[in-house]
């Protein structure tokens, strides 16, 4: 891929003034792989949809399947687990949502560290949780926190408390657990955006404020955080969007009997229902009430933004 | 110059975007054509003759089958030139695969319609999307051709199959393996059953264990006497995990309650009763006792307290590690007897309850792993000689006891395993699955115990008294032994014969040969879409509401507890799923002609 850009780049500069509009096409045409991607990817998968439309059983051709209307979608409104489930994938979301700016905060604490090995090291080391998959966070946490983990172990050793803390089992605490390791995961790889928001902040604003006998506290306050305000807006307007997918592979790895009611998401259930259950169909109607309130959510925040910030998201 | 560039450009282009699109069209063919990671090498090949560079001579035109199975952590592929193996390629000429899928896979795969040369699934429950989505080949034709020794052997199954598993089309389709229409005359070394430390139930002078509180009296007083393993870690009196479903609590009390299910756990019956009762509402069932058991072992500080929150192989860890005293089944305590072959220490079965998990008799065979060739088979011929080969006398003994002449002789007319064989057995462990001997017994068709017609021999030569009490383990010869036996099954077998315990075949000793073969071929309860999806609700519903009742903190608390998820699985139709599985019984019963 890199190549093509940098051949693009070249003709550019070699065509630049007298051709173009021809450069234009062939900078469409260079992006068509991308947008076919993108077609295959995200629009062809949708023809699945039909299938919430049928009485749907692998290995029988579409052709067979009875028709079933609606039906699936009455089913969903009727459906005791919906309540819970929706209540469930909310409060997730919404919790993140309220953390939100503490990878801001981090980034610009990062931002302010004068020292510049430390700076690397303190991004790299905040960074790579990013990486770690899902499955092994669920194994890390399990030799750390279940009743023979690390921590008990530790506690025990210090004659700390009788009982060992459950935490993977805490059904008052689940949802807080669970915050708090999407926390740990991904606050070093939120933080990457807004340090190069900070990086692009002009520094002459900085040297400015220093003539005028601002502190260090001051010039966050007053030009730093203003400067990544509408990078922090936009996310969280996304992040508002993306209300009822609050993740999957978290929830699935952490799921177990004690906590099950409170932590299946909406994902979770569509999940268990297609192909723990086998209830294709129906889990193809809830998949797609998700995504049409999805993008409903999108456009109001858009509407809203354009409303009140004077330009759109999308 | 310019036109040259385009060109390039162009050129260039159409080569990211082929390179792209082929790179994960070939990401989805690769999927269905080699869906199991432990085959890689089979990616493609899908029915090809084997690869040139295929050493043996003899290898040269192989057939490979791949063979679907659901069952993961399956060790076949691990030991494809077992010398059983060489004996199958010799006499037929095909190697065998396994391409191994959960539900989830095996769904995927019937969506696509590709699917290797042999399915073996659920009869009752896939037959429908098999036949309809014609993804399996009638078997007719090819039985005439090439299934000579199904045709004799296993009469009643084929007409059975035809009748029953042909969503209504009359002919065969499914032949599910390990068919046997009598049970055993030795009793096998049992595997599923109280499985407890020996050396430390010894110990504490083996009581007798009638019921589950008094097997939890037995673990207290073992705990207090071992509260850490040899090397410091806690020991635990009982645990279990919880990525199994009901299992932990469906399964384990039936050597106490004699209560077992049939296609669902939901409901089920006194063994060789016609009445099915409500797991989760008959507060007799095996669900309840469970719970009682559970609960019990928490409040006195027994039970692993990750045992709610723990995966299988989390488990299976603590059990390796000796941290548990008391299991549900040998498979169940890790490699913990593997890692203990000489000093005398491991888990057993010890005879208690009501049941002994024995003698039972399948003249239907196993149907949840039954056979069928798919209609992507490029060799449905030899996919059919194969299973020819797993129902024929000769087939089902190589595949039990090993090569003739090599692993057990003929002496007087009469097989004999050879001392190494016994040996082999023995030990067990990695020498005894590379010898290929009774590796998979999901894969051949025949049961162990039926005889060969030829010497009066069971095919599994293995389960003969004189081989029962010379392959006994140093841990199984011990604990025969104590009881006055000479190898461990022979311990229950005795208890059996006094009355003491019943087998599977207990309630069936009266009845004449025919009235055995009606009631054991009876079609079981095939459920519809809608009460699939009550079970599987249901079922959700019971492992939550199991945690909190075991978990409650006082007797009060697992009242009330109790009392809130009986009035939920009532809520949930509970009673309403028990009603229409009796009345289907009944029906199949009537049809069969049965009372």
């Amino acid at each position: 891929m890199e190549t093509t850009t940098a051949t693009q780049a070249g003709n550019k500069r070699r065509f630049k003034s007298s051709h173009r509009r021809k450069d234009g096409y062939k900078l469409l045409l260079a992006a068509l792989p991308f947008v076919l991607i993108a077609f295959a990817f995200s629009y062809v998968p949708l023809f699945g949809w039909i299938y919430a439309f049928f009485d749907y059983h692998p290995g029988i051709p579409l052709s067979k399947t009875p028709f079933s209307g609606l039906d699936r979608f009455r089913e969903m409104f009727s459906d005791p687990r919906m309540g819970p489930v929706l209540m469930n994938t909310l409060a997730l979301s919404f919790l993140s949502i309220l953390t939100a700016p503490i990878p801001m905060l981090f980034a610009i604490m990062v931002s302010e560290v004068r020292s510049g090995w430390f700076k690397r090291l303190v991004q790299t080391v905040s960074t790579l949780p990013h990486y770690i998959s899902w499955i092994i966070v669920y194994a890390l946490a399990f030799s750390m926190f279940s009743t023979e983990g690390a921590v008990n172990t530790f506690l025990m050793k210090l004659g700390l408390g009788g009982a060992p803390v459950d935490v993977l089992g805490n059904y008052e605490r689940v949802w807080t657990v669970q915050t708090l390791l999407l926390l740990w995961k991904s606050v070093g790889w939120s933080a990457i955006i807004y340090l190069a928001a900070i990086v692009s902040i002009d520094s002459e604003q900085y040297d400015a404020a220093k003539v005028d006998g601002a502190g260090r506290r001051r010039t966050i306050w007053h030009i730093t955080l203003p400067s990544i305000m509408p990078t922090f807006i936009v996310l969280l307007l996304l992040s508002i969007s993306n209300l009822l997918s609050a993740g999957f592979e978290q929830y699935l790895v952490f799921s177990n009997v004690m906590v099950a009611d409170r932590i299946e998401v909406l994902d979770l259930y569509v999940y268990r229902l297609g192909l723990v259950t086998g209830d294709y169909s129906y889990s193809t109607a809830v998949g797609m009430f998700k995504s049409i309130i999805s993008i409903v959510l999108l456009f109001t925040v858009n509407l809203l933004s354009k409303k009140f910030r004077g330009q759109g998201i999308v | 110059m310019r036109k040259k560039a385009t060109l390039k450009l162009g050129a260039m282009m159409l080569a990211t975007t082929s390179l792209l699109l082929s790179a994960c069209s070939g990401g989805n063919n690769g999927n269905n054509a080699s869906p199991s990671a432990s085959a890689p090498a089979s990616a493609g090949a899908s029915s090809a003759a084997a690869s040139p560079s295929a050493s043996s001579e003899a290898s040269k035109d192989l057939v490979t089958l791949r063979v679907l199975v659901m069952e993961p952590g399956t060790k076949w592929n691990k030991y494809n030139e077992s010398p059983v193996a060489k004996a199958i390629a010799d006499k037929i000429g095909v190697k065998i695969e396994y391409v191994e899928a959960d539900e989830n896979k095996f769904n995927v795969m019937l969506a696509s319609g590709d699917l290797p040369d042999i399915v073996r699934s659920d009869v009752n429950k896939y037959q429908k999307q098999l036949i309809e989505g014609n993804l399996v080949v009638p078997m007719d034709d090819l039985l005439a051709e090439h299934g000579k020794d199904i045709t004799a052997n296993i009469p009643t199954v084929v007409e059975f199959s035809k009748k029953n598993w042909s969503n209504g089309t009359g002919k065969l389709y499914f032949l599910p393996p390990q068919v046997q229409a009598k049970s055993g005359e030795f009793v096998r070394p049992i595997t599923i059953g109280p499985t407890i430390r020996w050396d430390w139930y010894k110990e504490v002078g083996a009581p007798e264990v009638k019921t589950m509180d008094d097997l939890l009296n037995v673990v207290d007083q073992i705990v207090q006497k071992h509260p850490k393993t040899d090397d410091g870690k806690k020991v635990y009196g009982v645990s279990m995990w919880q990525d199994w479903g009901l299992w932990p609590y469906t399964i384990p009390p039936i050597i106490f309650t004699n209560i077992a299910g049939v296609t669902s756990d939901l409901t089920m019956h006194e063994t060789g009763s016609t009445k099915f009762i409500s797991t989760l509402t008959d507060e007799t069932s095996n669900f309840w006792t469970a719970m009682k058991f559970y609960f019990d072992a928490n409040q006195r500080g027994l039970l692993d307290p990750d045992s709610l929150t723990m995966k299988n192989n989390d488990y299976m860890a603590k059990a390796t590690s000796g941290q548990i005293v008391v299991g549900p089944a040998t498979w169940a305590m890790g490699d913990f007897n593997a890692q203990h072959t000489n000093d005398g220490k491991g888990f057993i079965v010890i005879p208690g309850g009501k049941y002994a998990w024995t003698g039972e008799i399948r003249p239907l065979g196993w149907q949840d792993k039954s056979y069928s060739i798919s209609k992507s088979s490029k060799n449905p011929e030899k996919a059919m000689e194969f299973l020819n080969y797993i129902y024929s006398y000769e087939g089902a003994r190589t595949m039990y006891s090993g090569v003739e002449g090599q692993n057990w002789n003929m002496t007087d007319g009469k097989p004999t395993l050879t001392e190494d064989s016994l040996a082999l057995k023995a030990t067990g462990g990695i020498p005894l699955e590379s010898s290929g001997m009774s590796l998979d017994l999901n894969i051949i068709g025949l049961g162990g115990d039926v005889a060969n017609p030829q010497d009066g021999q069971p095919l599994n030569l293995f389960n003969t008294e004189e081989a029962l009490i010379k392959a006994a383990t140093p841990l199984e010869k011990d604990f025969a032994e104590h009881y006055g036996a000479r190898y461990s099954g022979e311990v229950f077998g005795k208890l059996i014969k006094e009355g003491k315990l019943v087998s599977a075949t207990t309630w069936m000793d009266n009845m004449s040969e025919d009235q055995v073969l009606k009631e054991n071929t009876v079609p079981g309860v095939t459920l519809t879409d809608d009460w699939k999806k009550k079970e599987a609700s249901l079922k959700e519903l019971a492992t939550r509401q199991a945690a909190k009742i075991i978990l409650a903190k006082d007797e009060a608390a697992y009242n009330k507890a109790k009392a809130e998820a009986l009035d939920a699985f009532k809520k949930a139709g509970a009673d309403d799923f028990t009603k229409y599985y009796n009345d289907e019984v009944q029906r199949l019963r009537a049809e069969h002609g049965l009372q």
